[in-house]
C-alpha cells in the first residue's frame, strides 16, 4: 500500500521530461495561431496592473496602506491568488480534456495536474517580473527577501496539487465539480484578504479568516515583496499551513489513486 | 511465465458496471458498506491466451465481441475485473490513429510529444526523428499543423511513431485499414522485419486476408469468449460461418418453414409466412397493385433461408387497376450494401403477358437454381410497361423481403460459377 503510494508520487519525478514538454504544449495551445504568441503572457498582466494603477492611484487616490502604494500592495497579493486559482481551475478539466490519452495510450494520468501547475508557473513568473517592475517604478526598496517568495510558491504548489488531484479525479465522474470549483474560487477571492486589509476586521473574525490556507500565501507574498518579513515570524501559521497542506496532498493522492483505474471506463 | 511467452492472459474477465449516473459510481467507490449501485455487463468472460516471442497473432470477431477491450487490457489502459495479465517487454500500442496528436501543432511537435508519452527521452527521439519522417513519407508537411494532413498522412505518421520506438510487443487495433495499398504493404514489410527480430505483434482487423497472410495464429472472439483459436485459415472459416448464422439475422433454426397448402387466391394469403422488411421503399403510379410475394421451394414450402445449389421459386401476385397491355413483371436481388446482384423480367425473357383488365390478378412464378454465395440479400419486385413508346413504372417495391443463403461450397464474391476443377500432370 505504502509502496504503491510512493511509486505513485515517484512517477512524477520519473516523467519530468514529459511533464515539462506537456506544460510547454499546454501553454502553447493558448497562443497557437495568434501572431504575438507568447507576448500575450506579458500583455495581460501589464494591462491589468496598469488599469489598477489608473483606477486606484490616479483615479480614486486610495491612501497608501502602511506607506505602501495600494496598487503594489494589491498586485502582490493578487499574484499568488491568480496562479493558485489558475492551477486548481485548470486541474478540474485536465483529465476530461485529455481523455484520448487516457483511453488510447499507456499514460500515467496523475502527472496531468502537475502539468497544469508547471504551465501556470511559467505565466506566474511573467506576472512577477511585471510586479517587480512596478515596485521599482514606485521607487520602493528591493532586497534579497524577494527570493522568499519561492518558499511560499512551493507551499502553494503542494496545496494546489492536493486540490488538483481531488478535483480532477472527481470531475471525471461528476462533471459539476468543474463548475463548483469555479464558484468556490470566486468566493475564495473575496474571502481572502486580497482587496482588503485583514486588520479592518475585529480580532475574532481575523482568527477565523486566518484558517484559510491561502491567507498564509497572500500574506507571505506581501512579506516577501513589500515588508521583508521572514516566514519564521509566523511559526503557528506555518505549522498550521503545512499540516493542512500535507493532509490535503495525501488525501488528494489517495483519491486520485483510487479512482484512476476507472477513468478509462468512464471517459 | 516460461521464457518464450511474452503475453500471458489468464481467465480474464472484464465486467462493466453499468450505472444510472456517474454519481452512483462515486458513491459506490467510497461507500463504507460496499453497497451495490450497478448492474453488470460482461465484455470479456474467461479469456485466456498466450503469445510467444516473435509470433504474429490476429484477433477477429464481430463488432462488440470484446476485441478492443481485450487489447486495451493487455496494454494496461483498462483494468480487468479479474484474471491475470503478464507482459514481458515494452508495448507500443496503436489503438487509435494519432491518439496523442494535437491537431493545432506541427507534425514535428507531435512526433516529439507522442514519443515522450511512449517513454522516450529527448535524445532518443532526436536520434529516431529522421527515420520516423522518412517512414511516414510526409516530407515538408512535417512542419505543418497536423490538422492540415490527409487521413492517410495522419495514419502514416502515427504508425511510423509506433514502430520506431523499438517495442518488444506491437499492438495494433484496426489502424492499418486507413492507409493506401502501397503504405499497407510497406507496413507489412515492416511486420515481416519485426517477426524476424523476434518482436511480437498482436493486431485486430476485419480484413480476413491480412489474417491469413501475416498471422501465425488467430483468435476468434464471440460474446467476450474465445470461440475458436488456432491456424489463421480455420479461424477465418469459422468467422465466416459465424457471421452468416449470426443471431440478429435469420438462421435456419429460427425460421420454421411453412407449407403453402391452399389454393392460390386473388387476395392476400401468405401473411405470416414471411417476415417482410419494415423499411420497404415503394413508388409507382398506382395502376397496378403488388398484392404479395414469397419464396418457396419446389414442394411449396415458404422459406427465407435458402441453401446454395437448390432450386427455388419467387411467386408474386399483381392486381391491375386499369387496362394494361403487356405489363413487365420483374425482380431484382441486391446485397445488403444495395448493390444489384441479379434480376430479370418478363420483357427480357420475351414473355408476352397479354392484355390485363381492371381487377384481374396475375401470378408470376420465377423458378431458378440458386447460385448465390452465402450471405444476406434483399429481394425487390416491380411491375412496369410501355405506354405510347414510353417506359412507365406502375409499381415498385424495393427491398420487399430479405433472405439468407447458406452454402457448404466456398467461393469468392457473390456468385458461384460451379466450377469443376480437373488437374493433370502433363
Amino acid at each position: 500500500m505504502i509502496k504503491s503510494f510512493i511509486y505513485f508520487i515517484k512517477l512524477i519525478f520519473l516523467q519530468k521530461h514529459l511533464i515539462i514538454s506537456m506544460a510547454k504544449r499546454e501553454l502553447a495551445t493558448k497562443y497557437v495561431g495568434s501572431l504575438l504568441g507568447f507576448i500575450w503572457t506579458f500583455i495581460n498582466p501589464i494591462v491589468m496592473i496598469f488599469v489598477f494603477w489608473v483606477v486606484f492611484s490616479v483615479g480614486f487616490r486610495v491612501q497608501p496602506t502602511n506607506d505602501v502604494p495600494f496598487v503594489v500592495w494589491l498586485t502582490a497579493g493578487m499574484a499568488s491568488w491568480f496562479v493558485f486559482s489558475d492551477m486548481v481551475n485548470g486541474s478540474a478539466n485536465i483529465i476530461v480534456a485529455n481523455a484520448h490519452l487516457i483511453k488510447k495510450t499507456q499514460f500515467h494520468s496523475q502527472i496531468l495536474p502537475v502539468v497544469i501547475i508547471v504551465s501556470c508557473l511559467i505565466t506566474h513568473m511573467v506576472f512577477l517580473i511585471v510586479l517587480i517592475g512596478l515596485i521599482w517604478f514606485q521607487n520602493m526598496p528591493c532586497g534579497l527577501y524577494y527570493f522568499q517568495f519561492l518558499y511560499y510558491l512551493l507551499c502553494m504548489c503542494v496545496l494546489a496539487l492536493g486540490f488538483g488531484w481531488i478535483v480532477s479525479a472527481l470531475n471525471v465522474f461528476i462533471r459539476d465539480i468543474g463548475q463548483i470549483v469555479g464558484v468556490v474560487l470566486q468566493i475564495g477571492f473575496w474571502a481572502t484578504p486580497i482587496f482588503w486589509d485583514i486588520n479592518i476586521m475585529p480580532q475574532k473574525i481575523q482568527t477565523i479568516l486566518k484558517l484559510n490556507p491561502m491567507f498564509y500565501i497572500v500574506q507571505g507574498y506581501r512579506d516577501s515583496f513589500i515588508y521583508f518579513n521572514p516566514f519564521w515570524n509566523h511559526p503557528y501559521q506555518t505549522l498550521y499551513f503545512w499540516l493542512l497542506a500535507v493532509i490535503l496532498f495525501v488525501i488528494g493522492a489517495l483519491i486520485f489513486k483510487k479512482l484512476k483505474p476507472q477513468f478509462a471506463d468512464v471517459l | 511465465m516460461t521464457e518464450d511467452i511474452v503475453i500471458s492472459v489468464k481467465n480474464l474477465i472484464k465486467t462493466y458496471k453499468l450505472y444510472n449516473s456517474h454519481a452512483d459510481r462515486v458513491k459506490e467507490t467510497f461507500h463504507p458498506l460496499r453497497k451495490k449501485y450497478h448492474h453488470s455487463f460482461n465484455a470479456l468472460a474467461e479469456v485466456s491466451l498466450n503469445l510467444k516471442r516473435g509470433e504474429t497473432v490476429g484477433i477477429i470477431g464481430r463488432n462488440g465481441s470484446g476485441k478492443s477491450t481485450l487489447l486495451q487490457i493487455i496494454c494496461g489502459i483498462l483494468q480487468p475485473t479479474s484474471g491475470r495479465v503478464e507482459i514481458d517487454g515494452r508495448i507500443s500500442a496503436l489503438l487509435e490513429l494519432g491518439a496523442g496528436f494535437n491537431p493545432e501543432f506541427t507534425g514535428r511537435q507531435n512526433v516529439y510529444m507522442n514519443c515522450a508519452i511512449l517513454g522516450l527521452t529527448h535524445e532518443e527521439i532526436k536520434a529516431r526523428f529522421d527515420d520516423i519522417v522518412a517512414f511516414a513519407e510526409i516530407g515538408d508537411f512535417i512542419g505543418q499543423p497536423v490538422k492540415t494532413y490527409s487521413s492517410g498522412m495522419y495514419v502514416r505518421l502515427a504508425f511510423a511513431i509506433a514502430i520506431n520506438v523499438n517495442p518488444d510487443i506491437l499492438v495494433v487495433d484496426e489502424a492499418l485499414s486507413v492507409g493506401d495499398t502501397l503504405f499497407q504493404s510497406k507496413c507489412f514489410a515492416k511486420f515481416k522485419e519485426f517477426q524476424e527480430k523476434g518482436i511480437t505483434i498482436l493486431f485486430v482487423t476485419h480484413a480476413m486476408d491480412l489474417i491469413t497472410r501475416y498471422c501465425s495464429s488467430a483468435y476468434l472472439l464471440e460474446n467476450g469468449k474465445i470461440h475458436t483459436s488456432g491456424s489463421p485459415k480455420d479461424v477465418v472459416d469459422e468467422y465466416n460461418r459465424l457471421i452468416v448464422n449470426c443471431p440478429e439475422r435469420i438462421s435456419a433454426e429460427t425460421v420454421r418453414p411453412v407449407d403453402r397448402q391452399e389454393e392460390i387466391v386473388k387476395g392476400k394469403q401468405w401473411e405470416g409466412l414471411f417476415r417482410l422488411n419494415p423499411d420497404i421503399n415503394c413508388y409507382g403510379n398506382g395502376k397496378t397493385e403488388l398484392i404479395e410475394a414469397g419464396i418457396f421451394d419446389l414442394d411449396g414450402t415458404a422459406l427465407q433461408t435458402l441453401v446454395h445449389g437448390q432450386s427455388y421459386e419467387f411467386w408474386l401476385k399483381v392486381r391491375f387497376n386499369d387496362t394494361i397491355h403487356n405489363p413487365i413483371i420483374a425482380y431484382t436481388i441486391k446485397d445488403v450494401k444495395g448493390f444489384d446482384i441479379s434480376g430479370t423480367n418478363t420483357f427480357y425473357q420475351n414473355i408476352n403477358t397479354g392484355t390485363l383488365h381492371k381487377d384481374e390478378v396475375l401470378l408470376a412464378i420465377f423458378k431458378h437454381k440458386l447460385l448465390l454465395n452465402s450471405g444476406g440479400y434483399l429481394l425487390s419486385l416491380g411491375c412496369a410497361g410501355y405506354e405510347n413508346g414510353e417506359y412507365v413504372v406502375y409499381e415498385r417495391k424495393y427491398d420487399y423481403l430479405s433472405f439468407d443463403v447458406i452454402s457448404k461450397r466456398q467461393s469468392v464474391g457473390f456468385f458461384d460459377m460451379g466450377s469443376e476443377i480437373t488437374i493433370s500432370r502433363i
